[in-house]
């Protein structure tokens, strides 16, 4: 929502673009593709990209005629900006977003905790970044509309989806055109209120909890550093929680919990808006001017599909998964739904692996949806504490916590870490002879040599960490890509690698497998039963 | 006691709490207090731990 006598896409620092509807004649419409993306909203455009990389021509719909009209999803964390770096996109999210490792935590005005995310020098990003949701569909959409197997489609409406043998139809309609689209295989990116959810006659099932939100933004020039922000029980709000957010452009996003007794009626009106930030601002002492930007209400969720995967449609980012705020994990989890289908989808289209390699979809992406569940509602039952029980927990612990630091901790809001597909079928077991070093389905630990990260080695196809001396006539034009190490080197230590390890690494960066002791033709020979859809 | 572990007890003690609500809450929380208090024996300790538990719960 916006202020009075504003429009939906008048924004006070970005400025929409709109785009007409497609220019080519029916026919054109018409010719098939092998991918269709429904929703240019960053997990479709991210989806696009990621297909592109390995040579996979997409068309892209998407209803609206520009990018979303407020700002909704704001951190970004690191392993996204790893995704953004593989589609040559992310000097632009550097460029502009706020990198942050800290967040603060109040009871009453005091500062109960300080915590740190985890950063060090072998980073090449941070653990996380704000930027408002605009920006991360422009970044993304300016690469898109650079890319000719990119077909993007603004203004097209799905309107039926017909599902046969080995071919999709779409029905699209824009303002020019009512047409036919034949596709092998769909992408459903059209967000939490999916058109092809409801075409499938597919529901969201889980849980509602009881916090309600209004998110706002607000323009201001506030001397703070990048640095998340949560009150609790503060004077502005007697028994809610407040989170507090610095975006890019003196934009600041204010998150309040909405009284039990307020309605959501009354809670989104304008004057209520301006009260509640109002008072929000007295707290953090800021009495300076300041602008009403954008507002919306929010309520905490766990919902997902029971299947990622529908025949020949995926499901990628909101449209299968909706989950509360805390922890920063709607976009994120869709940014990695959105690279894990592309990686596979390429390979299957470009005949180097097997069908079967798509099974693994729904059991790493929806296990990560659990997984951030099962997270998600622990910070959940502490934004918002569900009922008496927790509550008096709640307000036990953030009373201790004035004077306990060990208390402090449990207001930690456990932030987004990339989920481990250790328990994937395309994931190995572990070699037990490795006193250390990253397991098999987590993503691979960055290094810095001094010129460049580990990351900045990784070719776009799947990548082998070799140990020791460089084996003689390896041919990197029909295998991954071999980057040789030295094992009494640091990053040796790190990886906790002998003479002959290895580690076996996806297109996503996640360890596929690793041996203490091997040599590359078993290595080869693991990389090609996955290609094959054998069990490793 | 690690933070995981710390957050079992925080876990447990909730569920329980719901369980008796506010009626026969306080009676649970008295009656663990009164166990932990059996098996950490130091009476100055605990008679300490009485009074910090009581800091900051105004208004």
């Amino acid at each position: 929502m916006r202020p009075f006598g504003r429009d939906k896409l008048d924004s006070l620092y970005f400025d929409y673009p709109k785009y007409d509807a497609p220019k080519l004649s029916k026919a054109n419409k018409e010719k098939s593709v092998d991918v269709v993306i429904v929703g240019a909203g960053p997990i479709g455009l991210t989806a696009a990209l990621t297909l592109e990389r390995y040579g996979i021509s997409s068309v892209i719909i998407d209803a609206k005629s520009t990018f979303n009209d407020g700002s909704r999803a704001i951190c970004i964390a690191r392993q996204s900006f790893h995704i953004f770096d593989t589609l040559d996109v992310v000097r632009q999210f550097t460029t502009k977003a706020l990198g942050w490792t800290k967040g603060r935590s109040f009871y009453r005005g005091k500062q109960i905790l300080e915590f740190e995310m985890p950063d060090s020098e072998n980073q090449k990003y941070r653990p996380m970044y704000n930027l408002e949701q605009q920006y991360i569909e422009k970044f993304l959409h300016d690469e898109v509309v650079k890319k000719p197997e990119i077909d993007m489609r603004w203004q097209s409406q799905l309107k039926e989806l017909d599902i046969n043998d080995d071919t999709t139809t779409l029905q699209i309609t824009d303002p020019i055109h009512s047409y036919h689209l034949k596709t092998k295989w769909v992408l459903a990116a059209d967000g939490a209120n999916s058109t092809i959810r409801k075409l499938l006659n597919l529901r969201l099932a889980g849980e509602n909890f009881e916090g309600r939100y209004i998110i706002a933004d607000i323009k201001m020039k506030h001397e703070y550093p990048t640095i998340r922000r949560a009150l609790f029980d503060p004077d502005c709000r007697r028994g809610g929680t407040v989170l507090i957010h610095k975006q890019p452009d003196d934009i600041w996003r204010i998150d309040y919990q909405i009284k039990e007794s307020e309605s959501i009626d009354s809670s989104v009106k304008e004057e209520t808006v301006r009260s509640s930030v109002k008072a929000v601002l007295k707290d953090i002492g800021y009495s300076g001017p300041w602008e009403l930007e954008w507002w919306s209400n929010y309520s905490a969720n766990t919902l997902a599909l029971d299947n990622y995967r529908h025949g020949p449609v995926f499901f990628i980012g909101d449209s299968a998964h909706i989950v509360p705020i805390f922890g920063v994990r709607g976009l994120n989890n869709g940014l990695a739904d959105a690279q894990n289908i592309g990686w596979k989808l390429a390979f299957i289209l470009n005949k180097k692996a097997n069908e079967r390699l798509l099974e693994s979809y729904n059991s790493e992406r929806r296990g990560a949806t659990l997984d951030v569940f099962a997270n998600a509602t622990k910070s959940t039952r502490f934004m918002t504490p569900p009922s008496y029980g927790w509550l008096t927990m709640r307000d036990a612990a953030l009373s201790l916590a004035l004077r306990h630091k060990f208390a402090g901790l449990l207001a930690n809001p456990r932030q987004m870490e990339p989920y481990s597909y250790s328990k994937s079928s395309i994931t190995m077991q572990d070699d037990e002879d490795f006193l250390n070093g990253p397991k098999p389905g987590s993503v691979i630990e960055n290094f810095s040599f001094n010129d460049k990260f580990l990351s900045d080695m990784l070719d776009k196809g799947f990548n082998i960490l070799w140990f020791g001396e460089k084996p003689k006539g390896y041919n990197q034009r029909y295998y991954p890509n071999l980057i040789c190490l030295d094992p009494k080197s640091k990053i040796g230590e790190l990886y906790g690698a002998s003479n002959s390890s290895s580690y076996l690494i996806r297109p996503d960066m996640h360890i596929l497998g690793r041996w203490y002791k091997t040599n590359l033709s078993t290595v080869l020979a693991t990389y090609e039963k996955l290609l094959n859809g054998e069990k490793l | 006691m690690t933070n995981h572990e710390m957050e079992k007890i925080y876990e447990s003690l909730a569920r329980k709490i719901d369980h008796f609500g506010k009626q026969k809450s306080d009676i649970f929380l008295v009656k663990l207090v009164l166990l932990l208090s059996k098996k950490f024996k130091d009476l100055d300790q605990i008679l300490n731990y009485i009074e910090e538990a009581s800091l900051d719960l105004d208004n």
